[in-house]
């Protein structure tokens, strides 16, 4: 079977990609589904070039097509959703959460309360420099390309962040009237734990990637 | 998919799962070609219906993923998980059973019972 030369591949991706097929993710796999039934209507069609066959399948196809990249991010959220299920299910998260607890129950006793407070509301602001540091290095050391579970990731935290700087609010303005340690060591460890699980997340699904794409770049 | 498509589109995972339960891996074009082939050309699976399902069994971990370099472009491959594999059993008892129930439906004669 004649098989398409590297510019018509790229012919296809071009395409693909001006047609809203952002991610490298999905549009690596329709390249190919496209690819391939354009090499065996041209095994049939030996006669026909390549972009006359190209223009014929995607006026018949092209809907279709991108209906597929409609629907893609929404099962990327729900495989996100599971990792991070998966990610809170384990272990090392209850022991981030026991340990970081018992640390800050610890530390309060040293730090006066004013103080404390502005730490609270600081708190998930800091939370978010290892996030951003890990996903920019991820970026731009591995060079990669625009992959939707990546991509997604940033507005998972995006939720959390907004979650936690509740929290932190509401934390902090607890703090100006009572004292309680418990409680304020609870918060802080949730936000430290919940921080820890994302930031694994991020690592996993950055690793799945360079794994599973390790061809790409 | 194309022809019968509200009888056929319940059915789709459990097509994807029972081909790939038969080949150790398969990509999408593949897929739609075999379920041409099998069917004689009867049920033709889009890449509109194909893709967001595959998508949906990668997400819920009945399927993994391995990408490879085919003749210039990137492939990607599915294959079953363990899981995958219970729930193709699973999803074929229970098509089967399906299958027998209509059978008595409409056709009482032909039915095993």
């Amino acid at each position: 079977m004649k098989k398409l030369s590297k510019d018509n591949i790229q012919f296809i991706e071009n395409y693909l990609e001006n047609s809203d097929v952002l991610y490298a993710d999905i549009r690596m796999e329709m390249t190919d589904h496209v690819a391939s039934a354009i090499e065996e209507q041209m095994q049939t069609e030996s006669h026909r070039d390549f972009y006359f066959v190209f223009k014929d399948y995607m006026v018949e196809n092209k809907a279709r097509l991108l209906e597929n990249n409609k629907q893609f991010l929404k099962n990327v959220d729900k495989s996100i959703a599971r990792q991070l299920f998966r990610q809170i299910l384990k272990l090392t998260t209850l022991f981030v959460f026991v340990f970081s607890f018992l640390v800050v129950y610890k530390l309060i006793n040293y730090i006066e309360k004013d103080q404390l407070r502005n730490i609270v509301i600081l708190f998930p602001m800091l939370s978010t420099i290892p996030f951003l540091v890990l996903y920019g290095l991820s970026l731009k050391i591995f060079r990669l390309p625009r992959f939707s579970g990546i991509e997604r990731l940033s507005f998972v935290y995006l939720i959390f962040f907004q979650v936690l700087n509740f929290v932190a609010t509401l934390l902090g303005n607890y703090i100006k009237t009572n004292t309680n340690d418990s409680l304020v060591a609870l918060c802080l460890a949730l936000i430290i734990t919940v921080s820890t699980v994302v930031m694994q997340l991020t690592f996993t699904i950055i690793k799945q990637y360079r794994r599973d794409y390790k061809f790409v770049n | 998919m194309m022809s019968n498509s509200k009888l056929y589109k319940g059915s789709l995972t459990t097509i994807i799962l029972k081909l790939l339960n038969e080949k150790d891996k398969m990509y999408g074009y593949e897929i739609t070609q075999k379920v041409k082939e099998l069917t004689k050309g009867e049920l033709q699976i889009t890449e509109g219906a194909l893709y967001p399902a595959l998508h949906k069994l990668e997400a819920e971990g009945l399927l993994d993923v391995e990408v490879a370099k085919v003749d210039n472009r990137l492939r990607k491959y599915y294959m079953l998980t363990e899981d995958g594999a219970k729930e193709t059993v699973s999803k074929l008892t229970e098509l089967e059973s399906y299958i027998k129930t209509m059978q008595a439906l409409v056709s009482p004669k032909f039915s095993l019972e």
